[in-house]
């Protein structure tokens, strides 16, 4: 099922040649075919750039996205951190850009709570459900988990996380008391309205990890990299880095993620 | 009120009535069926939405839940929506600051408790609003309520659309309506008016305005009616008016005169004889009580209202008046009763017949023919006394002038002989006046002609204490006549004037133009001639003075000098106050002409 979804999302872009084409694996973080049509613009771009034509390929599991990825089908891969951080780990994927959201080309994710709540620090969080976004979100869970152990919470015993999947529904299920707090990310909660931001206490904020990156398979011919890399640095047009919801991409090395590398492996 | 306004108001009235009528009952029919039509769809959006929230409300996807209700809430009349949990708990709400509230009342319990929607009204005008709920169950359980408040402001609005239409159809109408109003009311009224109109000029006595209404309608007959009533009226009316003056001419023209009075005894109607024979012009009389105008004694109409007999025959008397200028007057008043529909005495008609000439011409008559009798008696009895009396006096006389002086006899002699001159005399007099000669007529200066007789009789008279004055008309023109005999006639009224004042008194003598002819007063404040004695002062031999000091053959001699003139001569006396002897002689034909 997976397999024909992906064949049927390869849509080849205008300016095919008589080169391979190169595909751009986007992780499932939303519809696949809602995927498909944000990334057209992208997979454009690179095709132009590049000289060679560059097709947009998802799948509808992350499980299905990183088998697909460990088998190298994918030349580029635009995944979030945990999954790149596998994706690195199994299939030698390496980061060569970097998404630029405003001025940050990092993230941070936070613990909060309802200001009318009671909950002031991550200690009083104890005996309370916290909403999360997934077992596998690094600033919507991952790093939380290290504010907890950090605020002398056991994060498996003292709380009762609740994954709720979207940012939106986590927030408004602090808003609604289905939970007490919520695991968010920062960068994310950035975008949400004033009156539902100011609703909400800050009850600690993870440190710094790199934004999301763009890797490229182990392998790729190296001229193509680098024109991978320089294509979306010089990538200017909104309808390319909308879908990233960035606002430029900037050079980023692999080992700009060995540290989060290093914490995901501590996480249970 | 006049008609039209009335069925102006009238159309106009039913027109608002029929107006708010139409208006209140599409009002109702509205309300009732957008009220249905906000209902079922308020219900229809919720069951669609509760059904659209269900997985989300698994899913815990609260985020969406809100984007839902936000979603559902643009561009609709959803004031607010909320989920709420079945511990009633607002899970998502259109306002976010509701999140996490307890939310639940009557309606939320209601729907909970049940399987469809609950429809609930609340308020009215711009805070009316209309509350849905719906359970929202998975397989029997239930997950929640869903809560929405719809605005019913669209309704109202919608209602007060149709009312403000509804008064601006009402407006309409009654513009239109007006207009149809007026125009119909003045196919009803402006006929009516015409015929109005028309009474109004038949009213007032003009029957030659036309009633122009062609119609075929009942005003149409109504007017045709009313046309055929107004020639009725017209052809009567020329009748009367025809009557009415010929009637008026016969009074006019009777030489009679006529007088009419009211109840109240006042004067309604006199008629031109009427005003001439008493010198009145109609101004003066109309509105008068008629004792003024009739003078003294009171009017017989007067007397005739006074004793209240209503159906006593018409009257007849003769009897004086005075005139406007005080002149007196004979006239046989008839008298008769005018009486109204009820047989009541309303007034009277008076008839005046001036018979001053008649009676005086009666009188002059009668006396010409006394006289013309005692003339041919005295001419008989002087002719034959005449001779005998020369025979007394010439034997006497002859007698007196043979006896001495101092003849006894010669004193009775005397006196026989003065006795036969002074009857002598007396038969002169009776010849004189029997022989009635025709004067010898020549240009007279009346004035001068007076006056020389008043001196010749104060001359004769000097132990007479009276004096005379003259109030002489100096233009009096001269007349034809005999001054001999009319210095006669002068010094015989004169010296009747004077003997009337016994003795002191005062005569004046007064001369003026008269028509064409001259006036001579004499006019004395003697002792004045007892009515009785009036119409005999001119009689021969009629006299007042002792025996011996006149023969009543002057004033007789007098009337016949003037008649022979062709003149007149009248009396008119009061007793106690004096006597006016009035000499009218015709103006000679050279007199006439321009003085």
């Amino acid at each position: 099922m997976a397999a024909v979804l992906a064949v049927g999302l390869v849509a080849s872009p205008a300016q095919a040649g008589s080169a391979e084409p190169l595909r751009l694996g986007v992780f499932p973080y939303q519809s696949p075919l809602k995927i498909y049509n944000d990334f057209q613009p992208v997979a454009q771009y690179l095709s132009r750039e590049l000289g060679r034509p560059v097709l947009v390929e998802t799948s509808p599991s992350m499980e299905r996205f990183v088998e697909q990825a460990s088998r190298q089908r994918y030349d580029i891969v635009y995944a979030g951190l945990s999954y790149y951080i596998q994706l690195r780990e199994k299939a030698g994927y390496r980061a060569i850009a970097t998404v630029v959201r405003g001025d940050a080309s990092s993230r941070r994710g936070a613990l909060l709570a309802r200001q009318d709540s009671g909950i002031r620090t991550v200690s009083d969080l104890k005996g309370k459900k916290v909403g999360a976004l997934h077992p596998d979100a690094v600033c919507g869970y991952v790093l939380q988990r290290q504010l907890l152990q950090e605020g002398g919470v056991n994060p498996d015993r003292d709380v009762e996380f609740v994954f709720i999947g979207k940012l939106d529904s986590i927030i408004f299920s602090v808003l609604n008391r289905t939970v007490d707090a919520a695991a968010v990310d920062l960068s994310e909660l950035a975008g949400k309205e004033r009156g539902i931001v100011d609703k909400m206490r800050v009850l600690a904020v993870t440190p710094e990890v790199p934004d999301f990156p763009i890797a490229v398979r182990k392998g790729l011919n190296g001229g193509i990299v680098e024109r991978i890399r320089l294509a979306l640095i010089q990538a200017r047009d909104s309808s390319v880095l909308a879908p990233f919801r960035a606002t430029a991409f900037e050079p980023a090395r692999d080992s700009d993620y060995d540290a989060l590398a290093a914490l995901i492996r501590k996480s249970p | 009120m006049r008609l039209f306004p009335k069925v102006l108001l009238l159309i106009l009235g039913l027109l608002i009535l029929l107006a708010a009528v139409l208006t209140v009952v599409e009002v109702r029919n509205e309300t009732r069926q957008i009220s249905s039509l906000v209902e079922q769809k308020g219900t229809q959006i919720a069951r669609v939405l509760s059904v659209s929230a269900l997985p989300h409300l698994v899913n815990r996807d609260f985020g969406t839940l809100n984007a839902l209700l936000q979603e559902t809430q643009r561009g609709s009349d959803l004031i607010a929506g909320a989920l709420l949990g079945p511990d009633g708990v607002i899970l998502a709400h259109t306002d976010i600051n509701r999140l996490g509230d307890k939310g639940s009342d009557d309606l939320v319990l209601q729907a909970a408790g049940g399987e469809g929607a609950v429809v609930k009204h609340m308020g009215s005008g711009n805070d009316a609003v209309m509350a849905v709920g719906v359970p929202v169950r998975l397989r029997g359980d239930m997950l929640g309520v869903l809560r929405l408040e719809f605005s019913e402001t669209a309704v109202y609005k919608s209602i007060r659309s149709t009312v403000f239409r509804g008064i601006g159809v009402a407006a309409a109408a009654l513009v239109i309506g007006s207009i149809l109003a007026f125009a119909a009311s003045g196919l009803i009224t402006r006929p009516i008016l015409q015929l109005t109109a028309s009474a109004g000029k038949i009213a007032r006595g003009d029957m030659s305005y036309p009633i122009a209404v062609n119609r075929k309608d009942e005003i149409g007959q109504l007017a045709a009616a009313f046309q055929s009533m107004t020639e009725g009226l017209k052809r009567t009316f020329g009748d009367l008016v025809r009557e009415k003056r010929r009637t008026e001419a016969i009074v006019q023209s009777v030489p009679d005169g006529m007088v009419t009075v009211d109840a109240g005894r006042r004067v309604t109607f006199m008629n031109p004889a009427a005003l001439s024979v008493l010198g009145f012009s109609a101004d003066e009389v109309l509105g008068r009580p008629c004792v003024e105008i009739l003078g003294n004694p009171p009017c017989v109409a007067d007397c005739f209202l006074a004793g209240g007999n209503g159906a006593a025959s018409a009257r007849r008397e003769e009897m004086g008046l005075i005139t406007k200028t005080g002149r007196p007057i004979r006239v046989i008043k008839t008298v008769a009763p005018m009486q109204d529909e009820d047989g009541r005495v309303a007034g009277a008609v008076e008839t005046i017949q001036d018979v001053t000439q008649t009676r005086r011409l009666e009188e002059k008559v009668r006396q010409s023919e006394r006289l013309a009798s005692v003339g041919k008696l005295a001419a008989g009895v002087a002719h034959e006394i005449n001779n005998p009396l020369s025979a007394v006096i010439g034997i006497s006389g002859v007698l007196l002038r043979r006896l001495p002086a101092d003849h006894p006899d010669r004193g009775p002699l005397q006196e026989i002989s003065d006795y036969g001159k002074r009857s002598a005399r007396i038969v002169r007099d009776l010849l004189n006046y029997a022989r009635q000669m025709p004067p010898e007529k020549r240009s007279t200066d009346m004035n001068r002609l007076v006056r020389e007789s008043v001196q010749r009789i104060e001359r004769a008279n000097p132990d007479k204490r009276f004096s005379v004055t003259f109030d002489l008309d100096p233009s009096l023109p001269d007349v034809l006549a005999d001054p001999y005999q009319m210095e006669q006639v002068f010094s015989n009224i004169v010296l009747n004037a004077v003997q009337s004042l016994n003795g002191e008194g005062e005569v004046r003598i007064v001369s003026a133009l008269d028509g064409d002819r001259i006036r001579i007063s004499v006019i004395d404040n003697g002792c004045g001639i007892p009515p009785e004695n009036r119409s005999r002062v001119f009689e021969p031999f009629f006299t007042t003075r002792p025996q011996g000091m006149g023969t009543g053959l002057g004033l007789s001699i007098s009337y016949g000098i003037v008649s022979g003139h062709g003149g007149t001569i009248d009396v008119e006396s009061e007793e106690g106050i004096g006597t006016c002897f009035i000499v009218r002689l015709p103006l000679s034909p050279i007199s006439r002409g321009p003085v």
